[in-house]
């Protein structure tokens, strides 16, 4: 088995002065020995030779079970190591100093034994085992043959295809069926297309290039073919050639008369099918995500579905781009809970990279951290940087709700200072640069935590200023003095170094937006605090600690269980979602702006939520709990209000999101809603995630 | 900053060069076409693959870390006690 590949152990058994060089400059480097503790001559290779013992039995992946077989290993070769260096003292077996030698030897072994661990957690060959059994589900759910079909309503798997019953008529054609391509330019003159006409389909191609394909013995240029046998909804042939990156490399779709046609590998095809007119009123809208340059490294999903009796064709770019710039366009929906997941699992891998980087992957790490803030640098208009302005132009939740000014016979709150919406800062880029000057920094760029504390004494506090909220839960420290533990200046000057970063007048490092990224997409735990400032320092580890801090007050008797009147909490929603279907993060911010405090989780109404086919009850299951980790009460509580929402019918849900809603209802906890149920908001993935295992 | 070359399948392709689950099963042929499947995976799959091969590859580097930190205490300590012990024989 190998073992600690990175470790590099023939560096390490090199003599030592070929090592040192090395060594001692690129891993860690041992503090330098003072004079008197070289050691002889003879000592390294003896060293090398039991640090060469003590690698093996690490390897053999039990060295705690053979602690004696180190220890006598160790006894004699220091002290046959002895006996050879200093043969007038120690050469004599059982001579006059055997018991010196034998205190030296003893405290040696006992000084080893301190030094190693209480158990060395060695990856061995049952970890392997697990790893690449997870690796081969992943295939199972994921992977295709090299060749491949994909097929489905909403560009799901296969098999959620067939169970959706989508495919009737092409009962004979398995996700992961092999198509023979024998070149990638003309999909109707190569065998791509067999499968098609061994089901009884027929192709005829027109003048102008495209394929209409029909029942064999049906009139292709009328649309009693392909649409009027059931299978409209069958609207792309999706391959992927297996070279590397998955694309379109030829679609199947319905052109604007309802026939079905055949693309080649074209994406400029794909524009101008989507920009042709519409002629005969079949396609009417069209979703175009990214432009016809990057389709060629992009995946690209092609839907064709009926909408309100209109057929409505979509393109829509997925994730999995080969170019990081790509990985998501500006123009991709900031809440699209794949790119949500990509920044988290983008951080996870920076997170990773950093760690494991400081004594080897330096470029992997860089690398990883490079593809962060690409990605941060491309949506910082749509991403954190819209959570940022939508908080700076945004209102309070109490404000939306009117619940936590005293009103509506809460009984809560009291007088407290009323932000001014209309109020915005003049601070400009030129005012920053100015006070720059005045604090000797170049906001040309990336200020360090000190350069901005410098910067923000010399920004003038501005009227608007105190609008500026922080975070998913959207908190205006300011206009809440009576929660607030941090000093109002210290908000203050937090709210000057949010407004900055908001309006790109000065450029944070990597870190820095990680974490206020971090912040602002709700995750309450993370580190680095303090890279804007100890000011935002203070206010995020503050709202960290306080997790209730922002969320909608609530006090009296109200009509529902979760400490909120009915008619606010729609107010709360339609604030959030403008009446919209709800995107997973805007129903994390709902249910995250919902004091978990204030809800009746004895209620029923929220209670008898279960979920699955075993009815789990999210509140009593203590499986669930056992298994959701340290924050599963928490969890658990805002997926059964995100339960409670759904069943009141409270959010409007999208298409997909209804579905794997109405799925967990039936009890189709485990297969149906496999890798989407992030549809439903992070809490709610969390439970689906917990019961798919 | 180079961003042509990077990527999600970038990085796959390097945190699958660090599996020592991958490169202990597989033959480089074999891997070779893991890699080849991992790309072709669509973008949920992808996502899967990268968290569980982040989770193997970080579980990797923490242990080679205290496996090294380990080897290098006790290099340490034995240097020392050489050291210490040939002063005292030398000098004594």
């Amino acid at each position: 088995m190998k073992f600690i590949r990175h470790f590099d152990f023939q560096t390490f058994a090199a003599p030592l002065r070929e090592r040192r060089g090395i060594y001692l400059e690129k891993r860690v480097q041992p503090s330098p020995k003072k004079p008197d503790e070289q050691t002889t001559p003879d000592a390294p290779d003896v060293i090398e030779d039991i640090l060469n013992k003590l690698k093996e039995l690490i390897e053999s992946g039990s060295f705690l079970d053979k602690l004696e077989e180190w220890n006598a290993y160790m006894r004699e070769q220091v002290t046959n190591t002895f006996r050879t260096m200093y043969p007038d003292r120690y050469g004599t077996i059982n001579g006059p100093n055997e018991a010196e030698l034998t205190k030296r030897i003893d405290d040696i072994i006992l000084g080893i034994k301190e030094l190693l661990p209480a158990q060395i957690d060695v990856y061995d060959k049952t970890n392997g085992d697990e790893y690449f059994t997870r690796y081969d589900n992943i295939f199972q759910e994921f992977g295709r043959s090299q060749y491949t079909v994909q097929k489905g309503a909403d560009s799901l798997t296969g098999a959620m295809a067939k169970k959706a019953d989508v495919f009737d008529d092409f009962s004979n054609l398995n996700e992961g069926d092999a198509l023979t391509f024998k070149n990638d330019t003309n999909l109707v003159e190569n065998g791509a297309v067999d499968w098609l006409q061994d089901n009884g389909y027929k192709f005829t191609k027109s003048a102008d290039g495209k394929v209409r394909i029909h029942k064999d013995g049906t009139d292709p240029d009328k649309d009693d073919t392909i649409v009027e046998n059931g299978l409209k909804k069958i609207w792309c042939i999706h391959i992927s050639d297996g070279s590397g990156g998955t694309k379109v490399d030829g679609v199947v779709t319905l052109d604007g008369d309802g026939d079905m046609v055949v693309y080649k590998e074209d994406a400029r095809r794909i524009t101008e099918l989507l920009d042709a007119p519409d002629a005969s009123g079949h396609m009417v809208e069209q979703t175009v995500i990214g432009n016809a340059d990057k389709m060629t490294n992009a995946t690209y999903k092609v839907t064709v579905e009926e909408e309100a009796g209109k057929l409505v064709q979509k393109v829509e770019k997925v994730m999995g781009q080969t170019d990081a710039q790509g990985i998501y366009d500006k123009e991709s929906d900031p809440n699209d809970p794949e790119r949500q997941l990509a920044f988290d699992i983008l951080e996870e891998a920076r997170v990773l990279a950093a760690t494991d980087g400081t004594t080897k992957d330096d470029d992997l790490a860089n690398r990883i951290n490079d593809v962060k803030a690409l990605i941060e640098k491309s949506f910082a208009p749509n991403s954190w940087g819209e959570s940022i302005r939508g908080a700076t132009g945004g209102k309070k939740l109490s404000e939306v709700t009117g619940t936590s000014s005293g009103g509506g016979g809460s009984g809560n709150g009291g007088p407290k200072p009323k932000p001014q919406p209309n109020s915005q800062p003049q601070l400009d880029q030129s005012g920053v640069d100015t006070a720059a000057n005045r604090a000797g920094i170049d906001t040309s760029k990336e200020l360090s935590r000190q350069d901005i504390e410098s910067l923000t004494t010399e920004i003038t506090w501005e009227d608007g200023m105190e609008n500026i909220t922080f975070g998913s839960r959207k908190v205006n420290v300011l206009s809440d003095p009576d929660k607030a533990k941090i000093s109002e200046a210290t908000a203050k000057v937090a709210a000057k170094v949010i407004y900055m970063v908001n309006k790109n007048l000065i450029q944070v490092n990597s870190t820095a937006r990680a974490q206020l990224a971090s912040f602002n997409r709700g995750k309450r735990s993370s580190d680095g605090y303090d890279q804007l400032g100890s000011a935002v320092g203070d206010l995020h580890k503050y709202l960290v600690r306080n997790p209730n801090v922002g969320r909608t007050e609530t006090g009296g008797r109200t009509d529902t269980p979760l400490g909120m009147n009915k008619s606010d909490l729609e107010n709360v929603i339609r604030a959030e979602t403008s009446g919209n279907p709800a995107t997973p993060s805007q129903i994390n911010t709902i249910v995250r702006n919902i004091r978990l405090d204030a809800v009746d989780f004895t209620d029923a109404s929220v209670t008898e939520v279960t979920f699955g086919a075993d009815n789990k009850n999210l509140i009593t299951d203590t499986a669930l709990h056992a298994g959701l980790g340290t924050d599963a009460d928490r969890i658990a509580k805002e997926a059964a209000i995100t339960a409670y929402l759904m069943k009141e019918g409270l959010i409007s849900l999208s298409g997909k999101a209804a579905a794997q809603w109405q799925a967990f209802q039936d009890g189709d906890t485990f297969y149906f809603l496999s890798g989407a149920a992030n549809n439903l908001g992070s809490s709610f993935d969390a439970v689906h995630s917990f019961y798919m295992k | 900053m180079n961003s042509s070359a990077i990527g999600i399948d970038t990085l796959l392709a390097q945190l699958i060069g660090k599996s020592r689950a991958i490169q202990t099963k597989l033959d480089e042929g074999q891997r070779e076409e893991f890699v080849q499947k991992v790309v072709a995976m669509p973008p949920e799959g992808k996502i899967k693959m990268l968290q569980a091969l982040m989770d193997e590859v970080s579980t990797i580097a923490a242990q080679d870390a205290e496996a090294e930190r380990v080897v290098n205490d006790v290099r340490a300590f034995l240097a020392g006690e050489f050291a210490k012990a040939d002063k005292d024989i030398n000098q004594g």
